[in-house]
């Protein structure tokens, strides 16, 4: 990252993004990752627990 | 009778019918419009962006040739000098969203993101149509109403 890059957290799991996956503006103010806005719009769902439960 | 392997999500994501209390319910799909105006990378910003405007667009999909979304051409990217090609000007894979995704939900979104349009595609990639923010949330609050007189003015 260069010193003019600012680190970007989705809004919603808090995980490093590279940018807004919805909008993709630099200066998003609500930025979210690919996962959480699949999820949110119903594109996917959540990954299930490993024991299938 | 056969199964369709692929599973609900990616049948839905096709925009293929289906059934159920559900199905009544406007989509991202059925909301997008048809018309938006396409091009080609290998076109003219200049005359991509007067057959834009002359079809009162301020908007543009860049297709190939199988439908397939390349990218976008948005108020800004058709505000650039109109020798460049479609592929310097366009925004590249821009975020694209199933037609099955809920009116309402793409409504919130393109409001909080402050968004006009998004590109509405199969699962594959093919051009549905441009949804664009005021017929989002022009759809979203016909549906709120709708099902809130239903409901005898209940939240």
């Amino acid at each position: 990252m260069t010193e003019h890059e600012v680190a970007l957290a989705c809004a919603t799991c808090e995980s490093s993004i590279d940018g807004c996956e919805f909008c993709e503006e630099p200066g998003c103010r609500a930025p979210i990752c690919y996962h959480c806005l699949a999820e949110a719009l119903g594109q996917a769902m959540a990954h299930p627990h490993a024991h299938g439960g | 009778m056969f199964d369709y392997e692929d599973g609900k999500l990616d049948w839905l994501a096709a925009g293929l019918p289906s059934e159920g209390t559900n199905a009544q319910r406007p989509r991202a799909g059925d909301i997008a419009r048809k018309d938006v105006p396409t091009c080609r990378l290998d076109e003219r910003l200049g005359d991509v962006r007067d057959r834009a405007r002359g079809a009162g667009w301020d908007a543009c999909v860049v297709l190939n040739e199988e439908r397939v979304v390349f990218g976008l051409l948005r108020s800004k990217e058709l505000k650039a000098s109109p020798d460049l090609r479609i592929e310097e000007a366009m925004r590249p894979g821009p975020s694209t969203f199933r037609p099955f995704v809920s009116i309402e939900e793409m409504a919130a979104f393109m409001t909080e993101h402050d968004l006009d349009s998004s590109p509405i595609t199969t699962s594959d990639g093919r051009l549905v149509g441009l949804l664009r923010r005021q017929d989002a949330a022009k759809a979203a609050l016909e549906l709120h109403e709708r099902e809130h007189h239903s409901n005898g003015g209940q939240t």
